[in-house]
């Protein structure tokens, strides 16, 4: 008996008493509701907690932006504007106008003469943005001797070792003046280099000549603040002009700005080739069923079952493939008055017939503002030096084939009608099952 | 409005190939010299630059034809070599089916669009097959099917099918 050879044996060892006390433990039952409320308990207190913290500390962000437009010192820094305009220069070139107008040349950002770093910071060809090494920074980092911005951007340089306000760096030769308001030269850049992401990919510009996308020489910009859209950005619609986007570094249109953004070629237009596309592939696959499941259709009846599940799959598909066809497009940002003036404002009826050549009918795009550009600067829709930007870009994006158009299209195409595969088969069988002579 | 308004009227009859011009076309090369000329006859132009199998409609003159791969068919083997697309079935359209005008010549096998589906089954024997959910039945005759497709009252035919039958895949 198990009693007595353990009473022969003396005591339990603790083992065994542990390993019992855990046996009863794991089938009692007792309790087991108010150790449930407990744990609910404990979430709800640490839920209340961390909603509690996180309020605050919105609260305290929302002050500091309040004090920030009051013109007391940008958040998440200790410097003030006040401080700053000791040393503020008047002849600095100032940003974004009205009407789209970037700085004057020889004092252009980062983009056009001097490149950014992947590292964050801004260099310039030809000596530098501290060109006499004896650049400043307000929060008292040094500068790099050869010309590259802070990466920390708070850093400003100028020639005379006065700080600029906001963060801008400029160089004295004007062969390469970096502004980067709100601590982002790469701003601009995200148009040259975005644009080969841009749909669909210029191969010439592997990346754009000034730099990488989201770089930023003046570091990571205050959560808060998108930064501004300026004339002649270019790249994507969504991505990298920001447009319908949520990001905080999409850039946005600055308050009183007329910059719009510009689908070269039209936005319809891509979405009635990526319709056709679309067609064809439905046709392509519902022609492969009938091949297999189908004995001898009349040419009326292939085209009332084709005819069926193309329109059914690609109403189920087209809403968002053209969302993402027209947040892909490529895009320029434009002042209203020069955009105005393009080929294709408010003339959607060029879409359907150019759409079978995309890269022809961005070529006419581009043509007909490269026609009245000159023009144009001389009247004041737009800026010399936004004008010198288009030229480059549309010399970059004029590279662009048909069959890239249509290949990066095709991409967008059958991710969606992947998408809706279920929708397709369903469609196919319910033809098929109405006609006699399919499976 | 008469419902056959919108039917394209056909400019000359001379133009029409007989039925029995048409089934003779069955296995013909798509690009042979006994199909072309009837092609141009009746306005068709098949495209096989996608796929060989392409169905083309003379709305004018009431008739279809098919073509298809010669491997799909019974026949197939016999023709030898891979002669490319043939002619795999002819469509014989009633007058208004489908939009057409309807096939204006003496239609095969003694038919004619006014026959019943009691009155084919008479004249042709027991179908080979019958459709339960569609007025439609087939006879197989040697090398050759023929599927008629009736009316929904079954008083008469809207399209006659005659076709090689396809090859059995074991």
């Amino acid at each position: 008996m198990q009693h007595e050879k353990d009473s022969v044996a003396g005591a339990p060892s603790p083992r065994r008493r542990w390993l019992a006390w855990l046996g009863r433990l794991r089938r009692d039952t007792r309790g087991a509701s108010l150790i449930e409320q407990v744990l609910i308990m404990a979430v709800a207190v640490v839920g209340m907690v961390g909603f509690s913290r996180f309020g605050s500390e919105l609260h305290e962000q929302l002050d500091h932006e309040a004090q920030h437009v009051r013109g007391r010192g940008a958040p998440g820094s200790e410097l003030s504007l006040g401080a700053l305009a000791s040393s503020y220069q008047p002849e600095l070139p100032s940003r974004g106008t009205a009407s789209g107008a970037r700085p004057a040349p020889g004092s252009g950002r980062a983009t056009s003469a001097a490149s950014s770093t992947p590292s964050g910071a801004a260099t310039a060809p030809n000596g530098s943005a501290a060109t006499n090494g004896t650049a400043t920074a307000p929060n008292g980092t040094a500068t790099a001797p050869n010309g590259s911005a802070a990466p920390r951007g708070a850093a400003s340089a100028t020639p005379n070792g006065s700080a600029a306000p906001n963060g801008a760096a400029t160089a004295s030769n004007g062969a390469a003046t970096a502004t980067a308001p709100n601590a982002s030269a790469a701003v601009p850049n995200r148009a040259a280099a975005a644009g080969a992401a841009a749909l669909p990919s210029a191969s010439s510009s592997g990346g754009g000549p000034s730099g990488t996308p989201g770089a930023s020489a003046g570091g990571v910009p205050p959560r808060s603040s998108r930064p501004d859209l300026e004339c002649g950005d270019s790249g994507r619609y969504q991505a990298d002009l920001g447009a319908n986007s949520r990001s905080r570094n999409a850039p946005r249109v600055p308050e009183g700005s007329d910059l719009e953004r510009d689908h070269i070629p039209q936005g319809h237009s891509l979405r009635v080739r990526a319709g056709q596309l679309l067609d064809a592939e439905i046709t392509r696959r519902v022609q492969a069923q009938m091949a297999e499941r189908c004995r001898d259709l009349t040419p009326e009846e292939e085209a009332r079952i084709v005819s069926a599940v193309v329109q059914e799959t690609a109403a189920a598909v087209s809403q968002r493939m053209n969302a993402m066809v027209e947040n892909r497009g490529f895009t320029v940002a434009l002042p209203h008055p020069f955009h105005e003036q393009g080929r294709t404002h408010s003339n959607a009826s060029l879409a359907a017939s150019e759409a079978g050549d995309l890269a022809a009918a961005a070529r006419a795009d581009m043509q007909h503002y490269l026609d009245i550009l000159d023009d144009e600067v001389r009247r004041g829709s737009i800026s010399a030096e936004c004008a010198g930007l288009l030229r480059k870009v549309f010399a970059e994006r004029a590279a662009v084939s048909k069959a890239q158009y249509d290949a990066e299209l095709q991409k967008i195409m059958l991710t969606h009608l992947q998408k809706k595969s279920g929708t397709l088969n369903t469609s196919l069988k319910k033809q098929f099952e109405q006609e006699a002579k399919c499976q | 409005m008469p419902m056959t308004a919108n039917i394209p009227h056909s400019h000359d009859n001379a133009a029409l190939p007989s039925a029995d011009q048409l089934l003779s076309l069955l296995g013909e090369p798509a690009r042979g010299a006994r199909v072309t000329p009837v092609l141009e006859r009746l306005g068709m132009k098949p495209d096989f630059s996608q796929s060989w199998s392409v169905a083309v409609a003379a709305p004018r003159h009431g008739v279809s034809l098919r073509f298809g791969s010669a491997l799909e068919r019974s026949e197939g083997s016999a023709l030898g070599a891979d002669p490319g697309p043939i002619v795999v079935c002819t469509f014989f359209y009633a007058p208004g089916h489908e939009g057409h005008r309807g096939y204006g010549s003496l239609l095969p096998f003694g038919l004619d669009f006014g026959c019943s589906r009691a009155r084919a089954r008479e004249l042709l024997g027991a179908p080979f097959w019958s459709s339960i959910r569609h007025q439609s039945d087939r006879w197989n005759f040697e090398g050759r099917y023929l599927c008629l497709d009736f009316a929904r009252d079954e008083s008469s035919i809207r399209l006659v099918t005659v076709g090689l039958p396809w090859r059995v895949h074991s």
